[in-house]
């Protein structure tokens, strides 16, 4: 940093006003100015970091393009990397599957529909020695993306390691591992709020000290942007998160600089160009901020917040598909001009399931225009000093220190996620969002506005292949577990799983007995119960209401309400976590007279069919955003049977394919089904049309 | 060990329903569904209290306790209708999770639908009738008021559900307790306001004979962590079904 104001070019602006004034002044106020850049934004590479963690930035390294990838078994993952790295992937990224993400075995019946669908399948260390068969781990970074039972994941990828014969040291990469967002926004949860934060600082210390060069915790905004948060919530309750297991790894007696070099982060980027890219710059910001000035911590790398960006599922349309490579060209510019330090670009057919080879390679191909073609990487944070970039920097870094000082008046991030106060947060942000695109406030090309009823869904041929290539996951994947447990020893297992528990009890670091214990090839699922016997399981067990006025519910339901109070149970279908929806209907449906029962996260078919059952509901709302729906649909129908209960009306929607849905509608005869996008009035409508059609109740004026 | 069939589980939640929708005729569609005053019909239990105070969580504890004695249980959990728009959202299901692939459990949720007291109507049909499906019936009314104690009329055994907090002489005067059989204190563990209260509780509200010759006993629980949930079973509830048995 000079001492002068030069680096603006300013010194030769303000000549005419330093000139009037005296050698005193003029000093001081030179000094004022260099202090304010120095203190507010300082040069690339020093701090406060908003211009960049390095001074050279992309001049001297470009982003790594870290493609999300995984489905089906671990072997069919390990091709589409391969694939990624033939086609100048610079790093991995992990996809797991849903019952994986939730610490289940895909033999138990909450894994039904679900094996091998969004990511790949692993149950033992034998799926993650398919995963990198041929792949040169120590040398390639890869990324992990799982948080509840990430540090038996990690643990497993350490076991690989060590019989591969690569020291531990030399392992480059990232677990998610972000257990409090999980709890915030994602809901891929396993232990109670506390066990959880531990679990993820005994991977902290156990990479402290084994193996150094892997990022054991990346502290995660995209899910709950994609929640439905704003960017400022998103900023706010990241950064926290992330202090939060900073304050917590000091507790357990380590040393910041031990610990935080390897801490990184993970943020959205959205549709808001300039927004977001002030917002990448303002964690920049705060992050150095609070590390330095709230934990006292000089060592520059342990100020540093390297990035990991990914442009915004929720911001892509179903409708005219193709339109998606560009929404996603623009966020990726705005995460390279953000400073981002490594990007996955979503795939335009993301809106429907895990992206196809050729959408994958469009989405790679987005990132290399950009960073080769456009040649914004020649310079090193262009768009600093703007006043417009500068002022939403600032504003969005003073809004979100507002909100992380609540959430520390609340008693810090854990005590804050028990009382759900950001989850409440979100969600009202969530329903505000939605009523600004349902009123044409937010605009979306194609949806709200420029219509084309022509338009098709796009060619979604290629992508019904795809699926249809995974109906067969579940049933390979189960057999690949019953092999892996016929050959292993159950002895070693039970021994494994014993001194885990012991381990567990004792408060002591899990780590290097979760390793012994995925040595033996006990499953993720045994894993996971064993500590769940010693530390027990979270539940979210309240409905977070989304708080609409009565005014706004009756915009929706015009002041129609049902004949008498019908009963319907709300549910969602398998092990997804998307909720918003469900909860929207909640307070809709009671606002019109109805009795909503709600069975909570992560029922079973057979659990959500004995509880319509006992609650004698007139009507079921089935939502299954991840998973086969024919599955969910059909298992729930043959479940009701057991009771001679089909007669309860199933409804309900989410993300349901075309082809799916003909089945379900015609095959099934379940219905009316409801895509993502469709407003609020329309599903009360068509459910009274429903309801009335069997006599249960009729939609009247009150 | 003793379940409750697929069968009688639909049979006797549409029951529940018919009560619901007509209660003026409650009494007629008992008689032709032929549920009585059979002697060996199930014990009922009542637990109210403040909303927020733990009902639910309680009974959430106490199911997997029960059924470890091979008890059949019904719960019936009431919450809140809402006056202004008559629908109401049933989730004290949710703290039950745990049971709800148990086959010896059966959990229903209930509105109040405008009954006064935290309680809903056809309450008496509907645990009639649920008390000849089970051994034990376990009715949590909604989030009641200071004096919401209506429902020790109804039940066999009325438990009081009561946060440590203020002084128990308030308490006292406010009749929360009065008809109670049970007296459960939800605490906190490791706070010492907790374990005083509790200790107050227990002399001021402990011991006190009531009408059935009963003698009120006070428990200290911790819900959220299932701690205390026997004693407060086996030396509360299934005492007092004893007692009372041996004195019918």
């Amino acid at each position: 940093m000079p001492e002068d104001i030069g680096f603006l070019g300013l010194e030769e602006f303000l000549e005419p006003l330093l000139g009037m004034l005296d050698e005193d002044s003029r000093k001081s106020f030179t000094k004022f100015l260099s202090e304010f850049y120095k203190g507010q934004i300082g040069d690339p590479g020093e701090f406060p970091f908003t211009r960049g963690i390095y001074p050279t930035m992309y001049r001297g390294r470009k982003p790594t393009i870290r493609q999300f990838a995984g489905h089906g078994l671990a072997t069919d993952t390990n091709d589409r990397f391969k694939t990624i790295l033939r086609l100048g992937g610079t790093g991995l990224s992990t996809a797991f599957d849903l019952p994986t993400l939730m610490g289940r075995d895909s033999n138990e019946p909450i894994s039904e529909g679900q094996v091998g669908w969004d990511g790949a399948a692993v149950d033992t260390l034998a799926d993650m020695e398919d995963l990198f068969d041929d792949i040169p781990i120590g040398e390639i970074t890869v990324s992990m993306t799982v948080n509840g039972p990430a540090a038996i994941f990690l643990a497993m990828y350490f076991a690989l390691a060590k019989k591969r014969g690569i020291p531990l040291e030399d392992l480059g990469g990232t677990t998610q591992n972000d257990i409090l967002k999980e709890y915030i926004a994602q809901k891929e949860w396993l232990f109670p709020v506390d066990k959880g934060v531990k679990l993820v600082v005994d991977t902290m210390e156990f990479c402290a000290e084994n193996a150094p060069k892997w990022h054991p915790v990346s502290i995660s905004g995209y899910h709950i942007r994609e929640a439905g948060a704003n960017a400022v919530q998103e900023l706010a309750y990241t950064i926290a998160d992330g202090a939060w297991y900073v304050s917590k790894a000091i507790e357990r007696g380590m040393e910041v600089t031990e610990f935080a070099p390897r801490l990184s982060f993970f943020f959205d980027v959205h549709n808001n160009f300039f927004e977001e890219i002030a917002k990448l710059r303002a964690a920049r910001r705060l992050w150095a901020r609070i590390m330095r000035e709230g934990f006292g911590v000089t060592d520059v790398r342990s100020q540093w917040c390297r990035i990991h960006a990914q442009t915004s599922g929720v911001s892509l349309t179903r409708k005219e598909p193709m339109n998606n490579i560009v929404r996603v060209a623009l966020q990726c510019l705005a995460a390279m001009l953000g400073g981002a330090q490594s990007i996955h670009t979503n795939s335009y057919d993301e809106v429907f399931s895990t992206p196809t080879e050729k959408a994958l390679k469009i989405a790679m191909r987005t990132q290399q225009i950009v960073q080769e073609e456009s040649e914004i990487t020649n310079w090193v944070d262009p768009l600093g000093g703007s006043w417009l970039v500068e002022s939403i920097t600032d504003r969005l870094e003073r809004d979100a220190w507002e909100e992380i000082e609540s959430i520390e008046r609340l008693g810090g991030m854990e005590a804050a996620v028990e009382s759900y106060y950001p989850q409440r947060s979100i969600h009202a942000n969530a329903v505000h969002d939605q009523k600004d695109v349902e009123s044409g406030d937010r605009k979306i090309v194609g949806v709200n506005i420029f219509q084309d009823s022509d338009a098709d869904e796009g060619n979604l041929e290629d992508l019904m292949e795809e699926i249809a290539g995974r109906r067969g996951f579940e049933q390979r994947q189960i057999e690949r577990l019953e092999s892996v447990k016929a050959k292993r020893s159950d002895e070693d297992v039970v021994r494994g799983l014993d001194s885990l528990r012991e381990v567990a009890s004792s408060g002591e670091n899990v780590m290097p007995a979760l390793i012994d214990a995925v040595s033996t090839y006990a499953t993720v699922g045994e894993i996971s119960k064993a500590l769940q016997q010693v530390w027990g399981e979270y539940q979210e067990r309240d409905v977070i209401s989304p708080g609409l006025s009565s005014q706004e519910l009756r915009n929706v339901t015009q002041g129609k309400r049902f004949s008498k109070p019908v009963r319907i149970l709300l549910a969602k279908g398998g092990l997804d976590g998307h909720t918003r929806g469900i909860w929207i209907l909640a307070d809709l449906l009671r606002s019109m007279g109805a009795e909503v029962i709600y069975a909570g996260l992560h029922c079973s078919m057979q659990e959500v069919a004995k509880a319509a059952v006992e609650e004698d509901v007139d009507a079921i709302g089935l939502s299954c955003h991840i998973g086969s729906p024919t599955v969910f649909y059909g298992r729930l129908q043959e479940e009701l049977k057991k009771y001679e209960r089909d007669d309860i009306l199933i409804t309900g929607g989410g993300i349901i394919l075309p082809d799916d849905k003909i089945v379900l509608e015609e095959q099934l005869g379940v219905g009316p089904l409801f895509l993502p996008d469709t407003p609020l009035h329309e599903i009360v409508e068509r459910l009274g049309e429903a309801l009335a059609k069997k006599k249960i109740a009729f939609l009247v004026d009150g | 060990m003793a379940v409750i069939s697929n069968e009688q589980r639909s049979r006797l939640a549409r029951l529940i329903s018919l009560l619901q929708d007509s209660p003026s005729t409650a009494a007629e569609i008992l008689f032709n569904e032929g549920i009585g005053l059979a002697a060996d019909r199930a014990h009922v239990v009542g637990a109210s209290g403040v909303a927020g105070v733990g009902k639910s969580t309680l009974i959430a504890q106490m199911l997997p306790v029960l059924r470890k004695k091979g008890v059949r249980v019904v719960v019936l959990a009431i919450d809140p209708t809402s006056d202004i728009s008559s629908g109401a959202l049933l989730g004290d299901r949710i703290r039950m999770r745990d049971s709800y692939m148990d086959d010896g459990v059966f959990i229903r949720s209930l509105g109040t639908r405008g009954a006064p007291d935290a309680l809903t109507v056809a309450l008496p049909a509907i645990a009639s009738a649920s008390a000849t499906f089970c051994d034990v019936v376990l009715v949590e009314t909604a989030g009641a008021g200071q004096v919401d104690v209506a429902i020790h009329k109804f039940v066999d055994t009325f438990i009081t559900v009561l946060a440590p907090l203020g002084d128990v002489i308030t308490l006292m005067k406010s009749g929360q307790t009065e008809h109670a059989h049970i007296v459960a204190v939800n605490v906190r563990k490791g706070l010492s306001e907790s374990e005083q209260f509790v200790e107050q509780a227990r002399i001021l509200l402990g011991n006190d004979e009531l009408e059935d010759g009963w003698k009120r006993q006070v428990f200290a629980i911790d819900a959220k962590h299932g701690d205390g949930i026997e004693p407060l079973i086996y030396d509360g509830i299934l005492s007092h079904r004893d007692a009372q048995k041996n004195r019918n």
